[in-house]
C-alpha cells in the first residue's frame, strides 16, 4: 500500500515531467486511433465502390454459371422453385437485407445505322435499388420504371458509339433459350454513366421481365441473385450462412465479393497493409517519444533511487515502485487520449474528413473516388495501441529503473 | 562410300517426287478445286431442312438459299412459323440479318462473327469465309486408298501463313471415283479438332450428283448437331440482278 502511495507522489513531485509523458502517450493514442480509423475507412470504401455499384456483396448463381456465363445455367437448373418465395425468404438470413434478381444475356443492339455486341441485364428497379446504386447513377433522360415496358437503359459511351439519345427506338437481337432469334424494339429511357468505362461501352439494362421475354425464359429463371450484406465486411461469414440455410435450389451456391472479385480483396489488403506499415512507423514514432521522456525522468531520479535503495528499500520494491508509476501513467495517458480521440473520432465517423479544399475530383482505377474520406470506428485497432503503448512504456520505466535499482547505493549517490 | 550412293538416289529421288502425284492426272490443289465447285456452281438456289440438336432443345428450321459464286447468298427462313422470313444476306464480308418482326435490318459487326448463325452449330464466319478453299490453304494428300469400302484420298489442308481463316487446319476426305467430299475435320491453332462435317446420301440433283445431306458435329458439345438436307437444289441460272441486295433481304 505504501508503494501506492510512494509511486502517486513521485508522479506528482515534479508534475510538470509528468504531464510531459502523459502527453506524449496520450498523443500517440490519439494518432493512432484516428489514423486505423481512416485506414479502415478507406478500406471500406474501396469495398464499397468495387461491389456496390453493379456486384453486389453477395451473388448466387447456379454452381457452373460463372466463369462461362452459359444462358442455361439458371439458378434451379431444370426444377422450377418458387423464386420470390428464395428472394424473401433470404433477407431473413442473418446479415442480409436486400435482394435482387439478375437476368443476364449477350446481343446485338442497333440503330439501323449502327450495331454494336452489347451485354443485356435484366434487373428488378425496385429491388435492385436495394443493393447496388446502379440505377441510381446519373442518367441523362430518365431511369427505368418499376413496370416493364420495353425502355432501356444504356451506357454513356454506347450511347455515343450508336449516336443514339434517350427517347430513341433500338433494335435488340439475341439468341433466345428456345434456339430462335429473340428480336423486339426497345424504347431508350435514359442513358447513365456509371463512372466505369467498360460498363459505359457496353451496359445495356432492362427490366428482368423484359428480358426474360426476349430470350424466352420461364419467369423463375434467373441468372443471379445479389445480395447486400448489412456489413460488407463480414460477407464471407452471411454468405456461409446463406448457404447453409437450405433456401438455395439444387446446383446453386452463393459467393461473397472477396470470392467473386479477388483482386480487389487483393488490391484492399495490400491497402491495408501498407497502411499498417504506416501506422507501426507513426506507432515506433509516438512510442519513442513516450520513451524518451520515460527514461529522461528516471534518469534524472538516479540519486534519489540511491538514497531510498541507502535506506534499506530492497531493490524489489524500487522496481515495484517505478512499475506502479509507469501504470499511473499509461492510465492517465492513455484516458485522456481516448477521451480526445473518441471526441475527434465521432466528429470524423459522422461528418468524414473533408479533403475537398485540397484535392480536385478524383476517379481511380476507373471509379469515382470521393473527397470526403470515410472514418469509422474501430475498436480492436484501438485495444492494440493502448496495449502497445502500454507495453512502450513499461519498458521505458523499467530499463532505467532495473539499472538504477541494481547500482551500489555509493554510485547512484555519487551520479547525480 | 557406299552409304553416299544410296543418299544420291534418295536425293534424285526426292527432287523426282514432287512431279509424281502427276500420277497421270491432277494435283492436289485441282481436285479440291474440282470437288468445291461441285458443290457450288457458278450460281445456285436449294431448299433445305436444317434440323438443330443441342442439349436443351431440338429445332427445325426449313431454309431457301440462293447464291451467286462465293460473294452473294440469300438466305431465308420459311419454317417455323416464330421465324418466317427472317433472313441473311452476305455480300463479300459484311453480314446482315433481316427480323420481319420488327421490320429491322442488322449489320453483324466483326466482334460477332463467331456467333451461331440463327441459332445452328454454324458460326456467321461460316458464311463469310465461304471463300475457296484452294485460294486460303496449302493441299496435300495424307492418305490414299480403301476406307469404308470406297477409294478415298485423304488431304491435309493447312492455311497459308496470312491467310484469313479461323481453322488451324482441315483433314478432307474425298472419294475418288466421283469427287464427292465424305468428311471433313477441322483443327483449331492447337491442332485440337473443333468440329467435324460429314457428307452423305449423295443424289442427283440439278443436274449433277451431290451429297443430300451435310451434318455438322462440333468436338465440344457431345451429342449436338445441325443436319442440312437438301430437298431441292438447281445450279447455273441466271438470278435477278437485285437479288442480292438489302430492298430484297426485307421484301423477297
Amino acid at each position: 500500500m505504501i508503494l501506492f502511495k510512494l509511486a502517486w507522489r513521485n508522479l506528482w513531485r515534479n508534475s510538470k515531467r509528468s504531464w510531459i509523458s502523459i502527453f506524449a502517450i496520450s498523443t500517440a493514442f490519439l494518432i493512432l486511433m484516428i489514423m486505423s480509423g481512416i485506414l479502415e475507412g478507406m478500406s471500406v470504401q474501396m469495398l464499397r465502390n468495387g461491389t456496390e455499384l453493379f456486384q453486389g456483396h453477395i451473388q448466387i448463381h447456379h454452381s457452373e454459371y460463372l466463369p462461362g456465363r452459359n444462358m442455361y445455367d439458371w439458378i434451379g437448373d431444370t426444377e422450377e422453385y418458387d423464386l420470390e418465395n428464395l428472394l424473401e425468404k433470404v433477407k431473413t438470413v442473418d446479415g442480409i437485407t436486400a435482394s435482387a434478381p439478375r437476368v443476364y444475356g449477350f446481343g446485338l443492339i442497333s440503330t439501323g445505322e449502327n450495331t454494336n455486341a452489347v451485354n443485356l441485364s435484366g434487373m428488378d428497379p425496385s429491388r435492385e435499388v436495394n443493393v447496388t446504386r446502379l440505377l441510381k447513377s446519373p442518367v441523362q433522360g430518365n431511369h427505368l420504371s418499376s413496370k416493364p415496358q420495353r425502355e432501356i437503359l444504356i451506357g454513356k459511351t454506347l450511347a455515343k458509339n450508336l449516336g443514339s439519345s434517350s427517347g430513341d427506338e433500338v433494335a435488340i437481337v439475341t439468341q433466345a433459350a428456345d434456339g430462335t432469334t429473340g428480336n423486339d424494339l426497345y424504347r431508350i429511357s435514359g442513358i447513365i454513366s456509371t463512372g466505369l468505362s467498360d460498363l459505359d461501352r457496353t451496359l445495356v439494362v432492362m427490366h428482368w421481365r423484359d428480358l426474360q421475354e426476349l430470350l424466352a425464359m420461364e419467369a423463375w429463371q434467373v441468372h443471379e441473385i445479389a445480395l447486400l450484406a448489412e456489413k460488407p465486411r463480414e460477407a464471407a461469414l452471411s454468405t456461409i450462412l446463406v448457404n447453409e440455410s437450405m433456401l438455395l435450389p439444387p446446383e446453386s451456391i452463393a459467393e461473397s465479393w472477396g470470392d467473386l472479385l479477388p483482386q480487389l480483396k487483393e488490391y484492399i489488403e495490400i491497402a491495408k497493409s501498407s497502411g499498417w506499415i504506416l501506422i507501426l512507423f507513426v506507432g515506433i514514432f509516438a512510442g519513442f517519444g513516450t520513451l524518451n521522456t520515460m527514461m529522461m525522468s528516471v534518469f534524472e531520479r538516479t540519486r534519489e533511487i540511491g538514497t531510498v535503495n541507502a535506506l534499506g528499500m530492497a531493490p524489489l520494491q524500487i522496481l515495484a515502485m517505478f512499475l506502479l508509476e509507469s501504470l499511473f501513467l499509461s492510465i492517465l495517458g492513455l484516458g485522456i487520449g481516448f477521451a480526445g480521440g473518441l471526441a475527434i473520432m465521432s466528429y470524423l465517423v459522422s461528418n468524414g474528413l473533408d479533403l475537398s479544399a485540397w484535392v480536385m475530383d478524383m476517379s481511380f482505377a476507373g471509379s469515382h473516388i470521393d473527397p470526403v474520406m470515410q472514418v469509422v470506428w474501430t475498436w480492436n485497432e484501438f485495444l492494440t495501441s493502448a496495449l502497445s503503448l502500454s507495453i512502450v512504456v513499461l519498458i521505458a520505466t523499467l530499463l532505467p529503473a532495473l539499472r538504477a535499482a541494481r547500482m551500489k547505493p555509493v554510485d547512484a549517490l555519487a551520479e547525480g | 562410300m557406299n552409304n553416299g550412293k544410296v543418299s544420291i538416289i534418295f536425293l534424285v529421288f526426292l527432287l523426282l517426287f514432287p512431279a509424281m502425284p502427276a500420277l497421270g492426272q491432277e494435283s492436289p490443289k485441282d481436285i479440291i478445286d474440282r470437288v468445291d465447285r461441285i458443290m457450288r456452281g457458278d450460281s445456285s438456289y436449294g431448299v433445305a431442312e436444317m434440323v438443330i440438336s443441342t442439349k436443351r432443345w431440338k429445332r427445325s428450321k426449313t431454309i431457301e438459299i440462293w447464291s451467286e459464286g462465293t460473294e452473294k447468298a440469300l438466305i431465308r427462313l420459311l419454317k417455323p412459323r416464330k421465324e418466317e422470313g427472317v433472313a441473311t444476306l452476305k455480300i463479300e464480308n459484311d453480314i446482315w440479318n433481316y427480323l420481319p418482326k420488327i421490320s429491322r435490318t442488322v449489320r453483324i459487326p466483326s466482334s460477332m462473327m463467331m456467333a451461331s448463325w440463327m441459332g445452328s452449330h454454324f458460326t456467321n464466319d461460316d458464311l463469310v469465309k465461304e471463300s475457296r478453299l484452294v485460294d486460303d490453304y496449302t493441299i496435300e494428300i495424307a492418305f490414299e486408298g480403301e476406307r469404308e469400302g470406297a477409294e478415298v484420298w485423304e488431304f491435309r489442308l493447312t492455311p497459308d501463313p496470312d491467310a484469313p481463316v479461323v481453322w488451324g487446319g482441315i483433314n478432307f476426305v474425298v472419294r475418288k471415283k466421283d469427287l464427292m467430299p465424305v468428311k471433313a475435320d477441322y483443327y483449331d491453332e492447337d491442332g485440337t479438332l473443333k468440329r467435324v462435317v460429314t457428307y452423305s446420301e449423295y443424289r442427283n440433283m440439278g443436274g449433277r450428283l451431290v451429297p443430300a445431306v451435310m451434318q455438322l458435329v462440333p468436338a465440344d458439345k457431345p451429342g449436338e448437331f445441325t443436319k442440312i438436307t437438301y430437298s431441292e437444289l438447281a445450279f447455273n441460272m441466271k438470278h435477278p440482278s437485285d437479288t442480292f441486295s438489302l430492298a430484297s433481304l426485307r421484301n423477297k
